[in-house]
């Protein structure tokens, strides 16, 4: 085990042998992870809303179930949830103006699952708003910063939920990946987030953005602590239609074939996800990784070519703001949310309800998508895109045949300048380039750290078939026990 | 993804006014000359897709092969009509108030 100084500092995995053993507490381990967010947060800014007298009081909670012996790897764990997922009670915005005042009335099935197993929830995470965003700037609250250098942006659309477990202000999160939102602000922040496989963890209660592409995910200090929390989140769920009936009755452990190995494992590397698009640095870290695989035992094929991934992001930028135009339809200002109480019509309501209650990047896409799925334009675009949808997902159900796991980088820069994207949207959706063909297939992807430039963290993405999470941690967790890059922190 | 050329305009400010109109979303002038801009840029590299052979692909509607799913119509416990309220911006008497959907008159 790892000796560290704080509480705090611990993987989730370490902090659940110590609590099991009851060499510590889980109010001690709480009231550590709160005296770090008094310590940092003023330089984070990685949350939305924090409730510590709520997170004692879980953790007192958690201790009772441990003495009793009713106890999960994950009981008196401290972490926090991305603010689009809701939780009877508890404030969640979207990062939105139009949620500002929101409370919702239920929980997600995932967010549930967490609190039966006695996680402790300490807050709510920032994001872009409504998870649109690669930097968490288009927050409507605050920007959040990179613990790693301030002046950096985190990454997003998951930005506050890397942040913070980057920072010590939680164990572990849960975060959304729609384009990469989990995945790139992980590779940004040094820390592990994985997309799962569609429909693998329920989206009930998860507020809608591309529902074809959404999907809730883990973020963690390590491979281990991902698959503890993947562990926990999947499974089938009747509350949500796309949720995988095959997964009833069918619960896996991560966690149980995790050390195995990577020996005899087929690696391809996608050669379209590299050039000179990719930053040099990242180029390099990512090379040095794959043949660290060939270190290991795997083969690996360098030159895998998935010709249609190149129109992943072309594709994406119409499904997505196509779904998020007709799911950001019902903020109408009747129901729910921000309502504009001027004089004027029911129409004149709905439009400054909207026009008020959306930032730029929303309205962005909500015009995006009601265009092309506009009368005269659907077969141009959203058509288009679905048949492209299926030249991708076609290439990488051919790929998996001969392959057990694809590389890219995660993201092909390093963590960019706060504020040095948010004029030119288009180079700001560029950053999302080797995250979406994930989506777009429906596949599961890991992101963890492979490398540092400019004392920043580099981010290699693994990317499995269907319902490969086994394979895709197993051969993460290799590589991350075979380095040392997992084991540096930042220094706030 | 290619560099457009040269970013031909797609999509005009009387287009994107009609847009915005069928979205419910109020606008400036100044938004929309900048979304205007920055659209015609997304369009522009969106365009891309033209190049890609799909003859003969059948479109990708949802991943999943999930179809029809139906649950049995039993009556189960649902939310109470005071937490649906406590979020409504109006309410009057039990349900949610809107603004007149006719004319002032009516």
């Amino acid at each position: 085990m790892k000796k560290t100084d704080e509480l705090y500092e611990m993987t989730m995995s370490e902090a659940s042998l110590m609590l099991a053993k009851k060499e510590i507490s889980s109010v001690e381990l709480t009231s550590s992870v709160i005296a770090r967010i008094e310590q940092v947060e003023s330089k984070v800014k990685g949350f939305l809303y924090i409730n510590k007298e709520d997170a004692i009081q879980s953790a007192e909670n958690a201790d009772k179930r441990i003495r009793a012996g009713d106890f999960t790897p994950m009981t008196g764990i401290p972490g926090v949830i991305k603010d689009n997922m809701c939780i009877t009670g508890v404030p969640t915005t979207c990062a939105s103006k139009i949620l500002e005042n929101f409370v919702p009335p239920y929980t997600a099935t995932a967010v549930q699952k967490l609190l039966d197993s006695g996680a402790v929830l300490i807050g709510k995470a920032n994001m872009d708003e409504f998870a649109m965003g690669s930097s968490t700037e288009n927050s409507a609250f605050h920007v959040t910063h990179n613990p790693w250098n301030l002046q950096k942006v985190p990454g997003g659309s998951s930005g506050g939920s890397a942040a913070i477990v980057s920072a010590g202000e939680g164990l572990f999160a849960l975060g959304s990946d729609t384009g990469g939102s989990i995945r790139q602000p992980a590779a940004f922040c040094g820390v592990v987030g994985m997309k799962p496989t569609y429909g693998l963890v329920s989206r009930y209660g998860l507020i809608a953005f591309a529902s074809s592409l959404d999907q809730i995910g883990p973020v963690g200090k390590s491979v281990m602590d991902s698959a503890m929390i993947l562990n926990v989140v999947s499974g089938y769920d009747p509350m949500d239609s796309t949720s995988l009936r095959s997964l009833e009755n069918n619960a896996t452990d991560y966690t149980a074939t995790i050390d195995q190995g990577v020996s005899g494992m087929k690696i391809g590397v996608i050669k379209e996800m590299f050039g000179d698009w990719v930053d040099a640095p990242v180029n390099d870290a990512v090379t040095k990784a794959v043949s660290q695989f060939e270190d290991m035992g795997a083969t690996v094929d360098w030159d895998v070519s998935l010709p249609s991934t190149k129109y992943a992001m072309s594709a994406y930028y119409i499904l997505a703001p196509s779904e998020a135009s007709s799911n950001l339809a019902r903020y109408d200002g009747v129901k729910y949310g921000y309502s504009w109480d001027g004089e004027g019509s029911m129409w004149e309501g709905m439009e400054n309800t909207r026009g008020i209650g959306f930032g730029s990047e929303v309205k962005r896409r909500i015009f995006l998508g009601t265009y092309a799925l506009s009368a005269g334009y659907y077969d141009a675009y959203y058509k288009k895109a679905q048949e492209v949808r299926t030249l991708i997902k076609t290439e990488f159900e051919e790929a998996f045949k001969k392959f057990d796991i694809l590389v890219t980088p995660t993201t092909p820069s390093l963590p960019f300048e706060l504020g040095s994207k948010t004029s030119d949207p288009l180079e700001m959706y560029r950053s999302d380039m080797c995250t979406i063909p994930a989506n777009i297939a429906g596949i599961p992807a890991i992101s963890l750290q492979c490398g540092f430039s400019e004392g920043l963290p580099i981010g290699l993405h693994l990317i499995g078939g269907a319902l490969s999470e086994e394979k895709l941690l197993r051969a993460a967790y290799s590589f991350e026990q075979a380095t040392e890059w997992h084991n540096r922190v930042p220094q706030i | 993804m290619t560099e457009p050329n040269q970013n031909k305009q797609i999509l005009n400010i009387d287009e994107l006014r009609h847009i915005a109109e069928l979205s419910r979303v109020a606008f400036t002038e100044e938004e929309l000359a900048l979304l205007s801009s920055q659209l015609n840029d997304i369009l522009n590299s969106i365009g891309e897709l033209a190049e890609a052979d799909t003859s003969n692909v059948e479109a990708t509607r949802h991943i999943s092969d999930v179809s029809n799913i139906y649950r049995e119509d039993v009556p189960a416990e649902s939310l109470s009509r005071e937490q649906v309220l406590d979020n409504a911006p109006l309410s009057q008497e039990g349900y949610v108030r809107v603004r007149g959907v006719f004319d002032e008159e009516n």
